[in-house]
């Protein structure tokens, strides 16, 4: 069990490692060792899963194994790995999801000249994320935590050759840095207060067993708790630093599956439900962990009311859905939320997946267009409304049991775990429990709108064309059927024990009642509905021909102004003070220090090489005078004594 | 009766010699020359010190000094020569290599 989970770990690794060595120029082997390397993973995790159950109940502990990677004075830092119902749980979903996306990529990036680096680099993800998901310790989390930064820009520049990939990249690294700085002063802060009172630990279990005897301020608290909570707010894309979740979709689709759906964004969730025990102590931190979720959930969602972009449309949906599980996290619910994450997991890599799918069938990622080409050639061959559900069968039917679980339509996946969360909610603030709520609402009319506008468009068109759309190959479609299937039935999965382990609920105990459930389902329809109504017949868009929405549209087409607000923050203080930086190292470090210092030098060698007259007789003359006067000076000197 | 005192004498008449001939002469061969005439001087002080204290350490120094002059002078006499091929003259005033 401990040999496969170390196995699971390094596989990704190894693949990344040969990829690049051996099998550059071989795209094809490439694709099926770094495929093949995943799906040894997930089973693997199949099989630690199995007996993972004997060993608990052996034990009543998770599987810890570590060596010792460098001792600070009394303080072991380790390399190991921790397995507990949530770590196989995210390792089911890592390796799981991660190797349809893998057999997906197979044929959808194949006439890419960058396929084997895209390879490399994805394993070098996987390798990353299980790093952080095995992690035991706080130093190893942080470390694969930015290897997960790294490859995530790596993927995300994948394109580099184009601009907006390339910035986009570079926008992600960033601006997950700025919580990763947040993150590293909250683990360094609370190793400091351990171990001035004699606990000094990184581990998680030793410090979760140390936590009630150290004695740490409250402020001091809260303070590390929003520290580490920063580090989850870039990963997991929480406002104020979501900026880069929908720029990161200038990357390759599959890797919008993978790491900006499915497990990225998963591991700043992750990372609270793992610490929860900290942040449970400290009731200011956890609110503010709350309200960030609530807020984030409702301005990513109204975003998306207004995009265009079919990809744009999901991350802002991620973007939402994140911030659901962040709530259901603030409200110390991490049963709840982990399992949103998994099955949040499942269908939003099916819908990023379906989206690849149509994306390489119309060569356009606009959903306007999508829908006039499919409007055209349903025209063409005198076809109505669904015309593209026969013509894409297997695409069109799981995008749309996609959208519907992620509406949480029952008994679809997105349903039960979607209920959890609002069931936790209602627990908590009542504001709170609307913002939820309203975004239920919200949720379902711009997937509503997307649905409509792609898949059910109006059935008049200026021009005949054709384009002969058609259904893609078999590794596109199976990953999208077996991920409907997940979609459809992850709400049936023990997803909540496995997280529990048989302990209790942290939170209160709080069955999601038959209220709960009708507000949830009549507000999904409703948004559905009204998408549906709006969107049937319409070429033009809704905001520009209902006056009075224009105000608020562009609101929300601006994103909030949070983009523009960052770059006038950076134009008028970082720029300023790269300019002034520089202004400082040009003149005051190079010219004249570094430059002044080798002109003094210069100068007095120019005086000084006069002595250096080449005269040998001159040398000799000094010699001798100077070894003269040094006599005279001892002769002296004796004399007076 | 001739004591300690005049060979030191001697020898110091010798070496000043020595150095201003080293000092003054501008013929790398006559500079060579006033080296020996200096090593010498010291080699007659280093003698003198053996015989007033009965002791052959001073002599055994001596006979090193003779060997190291010997070899000094085959080395200073070989540069002497290659100076003359490369530059027609043995005037140190027209070797000044090292003028920085």
């Amino acid at each position: 069990m401990l040999t496969a989970s170390w196995f699971i770990f390094f596989i990704p690794l190894i693949a990344a490692i040969l990829i690049p060595l051996f099998f550059h120029k071989r795209p094809a082997a490439a694709s099926w060792l770094a495929t093949g390397g995943v799906l040894i993973c997930f089973l693997l995790t199949l099989f630690v899963l199995s007996r993972y159950q004997s060993f608990y109940d052996a034990n009543h502990h998770g599987l810890e194994a570590s060596l010792v990677w460098m001792q600070i004075g009394s303080v072991p830092v380790e390399f190991g790995i921790y397995l507990n119902g949530l770590t196989l749980l995210m390792l089911l979903i890592v390796t799981g999801v991660g190797s349809l996306v893998f057999l997906f990529s197979t044929s959808y990036m194949k006439s890419d000249p960058g396929y084997s680096r895209y390879f490399a680099c994805l394993s070098l993800f996987v390798f990353s994320m299980l790093g952080i998901v095995l992690s035991n310790n706080m130093i190893q989390i942080f470390i694969f935590w930015e290897l997960v930064g790294l490859s995530s820009y790596l993927l995300i520049g994948f394109w580099f050759e184009k601009e907006e990939a390339s910035t986009a990249g570079k926008k992600a690294f960033i601006t997950t840095r700025v919580g990763d700085i947040g993150m590293m002063l909250g683990i360094l802060a609370l190793f400091g207060f351990f171990h001035a009172q004699g606990h000094g630990t990184f581990n998680f279990a030793s410090i979760e067993q140390n936590l009630p005897l150290v004695n740490i301020s409250s402020a001091w608290m809260t303070a590390i708790c929003i520290g580490l909570f920063l580090g989850a707010v870039g990963k997991s894309a929480q406002v104020p630093l979501h900026v880069w979740l929908p720029d990161a979709m200038e990357g390759p689709t599959p890797v919008s599956a993978l790491i900006h759906a499915a497990t990225m964004v998963a591991a700043g969730i992750f990372l609270l439900a793992r610490l929860l025990f900290i942040f449970e102590a400290s009731p200011d931190a956890m609110a503010v962990i709350a309200w960030t979720g609530g807020i984030t959930a409702m301005l990513a969602a109204s975003i998306a009311l207004v995009q265009n972009d079919i990809k744009k449309i999901l991350a802002y949906s991620t973007l939402s859905q994140l911030g659901y599980m962040v709530l259901a996290l603030g409200l110390a619910n991490a049963e709840a939320g982990m399992f949103h994450l998994t099955t949040h997991a499942f269908f939003k890599a099916l819908l990023f997946l379906g989206a690849g799918s149509l994306i390489h069938v119309f060569h356009t990622q606009d959903i306007r267009q999508m829908g006039v080409m499919v409007r055209e050639e349903a025209k063409h061959e005198g076809k109505g409304r669904f015309y593209l559900f026969s013509r894409m069968p297997v695409t069109a039917w799981t995008f749309l049991l996609g959208t519907f679980a992620l509406m949480g339509i029952p008994p679809l996946s997105g349903y039960f775990s979607k209920e959890e969360i609002l069931a936790a909610a209602s627990n908590g603030p009542a504001l709170l429990f609307w913002l939820a709520a309203a975004t239920v609402f919200l949720t379902a009319f711009y997937m509503g709108r997307l649905a409509t506008i792609v898949f059910f468009p109006a059935g008049r068109a200026s021009e005949d064309r054709s384009h002969h759309l058609h259904e893609n190959n078999w590794p596109i479609t199976v990953p999208l059927i077996i991920l409907a299937v997940l979609s459809a039935f992850g709400g049936f999965f023990p997803i909540k024990a496995l997280v529990l382990e048989g302990h209790s609920s942290h939170a209160a105990g709080h069955p999601s009642s038959a209220g709960l459930a009708i507000l949830s389902i009549s507000l999904a329809a409703a948004g559905f509905l009204a998408a549906f109504l709006l969107y049937r017949n319409r070429t033009i868009s809704l905001t520009s021909s209902v006056h009075s929405l224009q105000a608020p549209a562009r609101v929300l087409e601006k994103k909030y102004f949070f983009d523009d607000a960052y770059d006038g923050l950076i134009q008028c203080g970082q720029e300023k003070i790269a300019r002034a930086a520089d202004r400082i190292e040009r003149y005051a470090v190079v010219e004249w220090t570094i430059n002044g210092s080798g002109r003094i030098v210069r100068y007095i060698g120019n005086i000084v090489r006069k002595l250096q007259t080449g005269v040998i007789q001159f040398y000799a003359f000094v010699f001798a005078a100077g070894t003269t006067v040094i006599i005279y000076l001892v002769l002296i000197s004796g004399a007076l004594k | 009766m001739i004591t300690a005192a005049h060979y030191l004498i001697l020898s110091g008449v010798l070496f000043t010699i020595g150095l201003l001939g080293l000092l003054l002469r501008r013929n790398v061969l006559l500079i060579l020359l006033s080296i020996e005439i200096m090593l010498n001087a010291a080699n007659l002080s280093l003698v003198a010190g053996s015989a007033l204290h009965g002791e052959v350490d001073g002599q055994v120094t001596a006979f090193f000094v003779m060997v190291i002059a010997a070899a000094e002078v085959t080395i200073g006499l070989a540069i002497a020569v290659l100076l003359f091929r490369k530059q027609d003259s043995v005037d140190t005033n027209q070797i000044t290599f090292l003028q920085g």
